[in-house]
């Protein structure tokens, strides 16, 4: 199953991108020819995001037509959120 | 309670930003692959990703090259299953370097294995490499290695329907084999059918029928290979239509 590698390299670019921030819900986007089944994505996304800071994000996946696979955005807790 | 800070607010409030990133997903791997590629064209190194289900006979095939092809060219192959040594045994045994790779519960080679890899098996300049990838015709279809040309390999024992039920495999193949000729007699595997499917999804692409087990139309293969080293194969391999 090569979800499993794909969401292990989502996981990835977005802890790179977010340091250490609390992940709230990460956007994908999958094309229809992808090649890639959203369905056992969103399951490999739970196990693979555990113990990490993306542990119980959520999952947004666009599901769109074409052979795009790529991560569209990432929803983070505002740092200054304890006032 | 807060989570940041543990101060006793309520994180009634808590709010939060969307930072857009828009990168694809496999930019890690695809950027290793380019490394991979840039630095086998500099050492003249051609690189082919073979791919097909279990048993197809894709070390059958290199084997044979191996034994045919030694007294022209350097040949080594990195050689990627779940478990075993048994195909790099096997491919040391024709007389060619060999390293295994063993992918555990992993399903198909990624670049970050076959750049490793090639530390290993360091090929000498010129060299012509192979990958065998792990018997699978759908993940490996996903992952650039850095290779020169995908060949899809496929045996009339599997059934001729095979390009519609693996279209991503077939839509991204600069040849495919069909091996086991010599036993068309003894199944319906119906060759034009097979033909249409696979041009279908890759438009152009050349169908090549042989027997490793006979040699019949290996020439051909090794023709493939030649032109892929000479740079006239590989992703412009698509226009030269079928033999
Ligand atoms: N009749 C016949 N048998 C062949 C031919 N080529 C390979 N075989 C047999 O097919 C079986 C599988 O061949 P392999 O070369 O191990 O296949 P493979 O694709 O490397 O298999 P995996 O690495 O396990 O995916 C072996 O028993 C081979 O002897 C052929 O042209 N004709
Ligand atoms: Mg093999």
């Amino acid at each position: 199953m090569h979800e499993l590698a794909i969401t292990e390299s989502l996981v990835d670019l977005v802890a790179e991108r977010t340091v250490g921030r609390r992940v709230v819900a990460v956007t994908v986007r999958v094309g229809d020819a992808s090649g890639v089944v959203p369905e056992a994505m969103a399951f490999c996304f739970d196990v693979v995001a555990a113990e990490t800071p993306l542990a119980g994000a959520a999952l947004v996946v666009e599901e769109c037509a074409g052979d795009d696979l790529a991560l569209v955005s990432v929803e983070l807790v505002r740092e200054e959120s304890c006032a | 309670m807060c989570l940041t800070c543990g101060c006793g607010d309520a994180p009634a409030t808590e709010t939060t930003e969307t930072v857009l990133v828009e990168e694809r997903l496999l930019a890690k791997n695809d950027r290793l692959a380019e490394h991979v590629r840039d630095s086998l064209a500099a050492r003249e190194i051609t690189a082919l990703n073979l791919m097909s289900s279990p048993g197809a006979g894709k070390t059958s095939l290199l084997e044979r090259t191996v034994a045919d092809l030694a007294w022209r060219h350097t040949v080594c192959v990195i050689e990627g299953d779940q478990e075993t040594s048994f195909d790099a045994d096997r491919i040391r045994r024709a007389g060619a370097r060999a390293v295994q790779v063993n992918t555990g519960a992993g399903c198909h080679l990624d670049a970050a294995m076959v750049h490793r890899a090639l530390h290993e098996l360091d090929p000498p300049t010129g060299a012509l490499l192979f990958v065998e990838n792990v018997g699978n015709l759908v993940c490996p279809a996903l992952f650039d290695l850095g290779e020169r040309a995908k060949v899809v390999v496929v045996s009339v024992t599997e059934g001729d329907d095979k390009p519609l039920k693996y279209p991503h495999m077939f839509g991204v193949a600069d040849l495919v084999v069909v091996n086991k000729t010599d036993l068309l007699p003894y199944v319906d595997f119906d060759l034009a059918r097979f033909e249409e499917q696979a041009r279908a999804l890759r438009p152009g692409v050349e169908v090549l029928p042989l027997s490793v087990r006979t040699g019949e139309n290996v020439e051909h293969w090794y023709a493939f290979l030649e032109d892929v080293a000479a740079e006239r194969g590989g992703a412009a391999h698509g226009a030269r239509v079928g033999t």
